[in-house]
């Protein structure tokens, strides 16, 4: 009975946590998944027997690249060499 | 039996790291601007139902299981529990559309079916990694839950699938 009351109320508190930051704004969201990341990714090394701080760094550099950034179809055409041309047809600019 | 011979969970740990954890982390984090607008309440919805799925699975499951549905990773899960999951996810997303008044019935309806599935498959994959490492639990930070690995594992492995059919839907039909 108390293992499902604290099962309950740590569930609570990771949902509000979680809606808030959600309805709060779009940086704080992200943040928020970079933080369980972080735990995550703690977790899973240990998981996988290895000790290392490459993997943080990875994350961290993959996030704010693609997630902060967010290389978007344009950037990812202008990578493929696409140019300007084949972005602005997509885009109609 | 096939599972235990696979290699790739014993190396190649970066691999694992970059593209089972990392990038479908950033593809959630995408999920709720795929169309260039911030919609937090796309987003909800899709934890809503993660939540639901997992809730009556484990409660159908426990009620009626019989059937085990991958017995050598994970004893306690039932194909039972997995199907009323899945009945319930539906409903559930028909709720969701409903109250987010987001996308149309039909796609909440194909969200459903992959949250279910690969959100099931995503426990399924963590309770490998688990059983490998010869541990319960995988981290003590949520109480009660073991760890927060293990909440989020379902919608880690989710996550690309969802990202990629809400593409198809904008990009596609």
């Amino acid at each position: 009975m108390k293992e499902n009351i604290i099962r309950g109320l740590s569930g609570v508190m990771y949902i509000s946590i979680l809606v808030v930051s959600i309805f709060a704004s779009e940086i704080a969201f992200k943040s928020l998944f970079l933080l369980f990341g972080i735990i995550c990714l703690y977790e899973l090394q240990r998981l996988l027997h290895l000790t290392s701080y490459l993997g943080y760094f990875l994350l961290f550099a993959l996030f704010y690249i693609f997630s902060y950034e967010e290389m978007s179809q344009y950037g990812t055409m202008t990578l493929l060499g696409e140019g300007p041309d084949a972005c602005s047809q997509d885009t109609g600019i | 039996m096939l599972v235990h011979k696979i290699p790739v969970f014993e190396k190649k740990k970066y691999i694992i790291i970059i593209f089972y954890l990392i990038s479908s982390l950033i593809f959630l984090t995408l999920i709720p601007s795929h169309t260039g607008d911030f919609t937090p309440e796309l987003v909800v919805g899709i934890f809503s139902l993660i939540w639901i799925n997992d809730t009556f699975a484990y409660l159908v499951g426990k009620n009626f299981g019989r059937r085990k549905l991958f017995e050598r990773i994970s004893p306690k899960k039932t194909v039972e529990g997995f199907l009323g999951g899945l009945i319930f996810t539906i409903i559930g997303s028909y709720a969701a559309f409903i109250v987010t008044g987001l996308l149309d019935l039909k796609a909440w309806l194909g969200l459903a079916v992959i949250m279910s599935i690969f959100g099931t498959l995503g426990d399924l994959i963590q309770s490998k990694f688990k059983r490998q490492a010869g541990v319960k639990d995988s981290g003590r930070l949520m109480p009660g839950h073991g760890g927060l690995f293990d909440r989020l594992d379902s919608i880690i492995f989710a996550s690309p699938f969802v990202f990629a059919y809400l593409q198809l839907l904008t990009y596609v039909s």
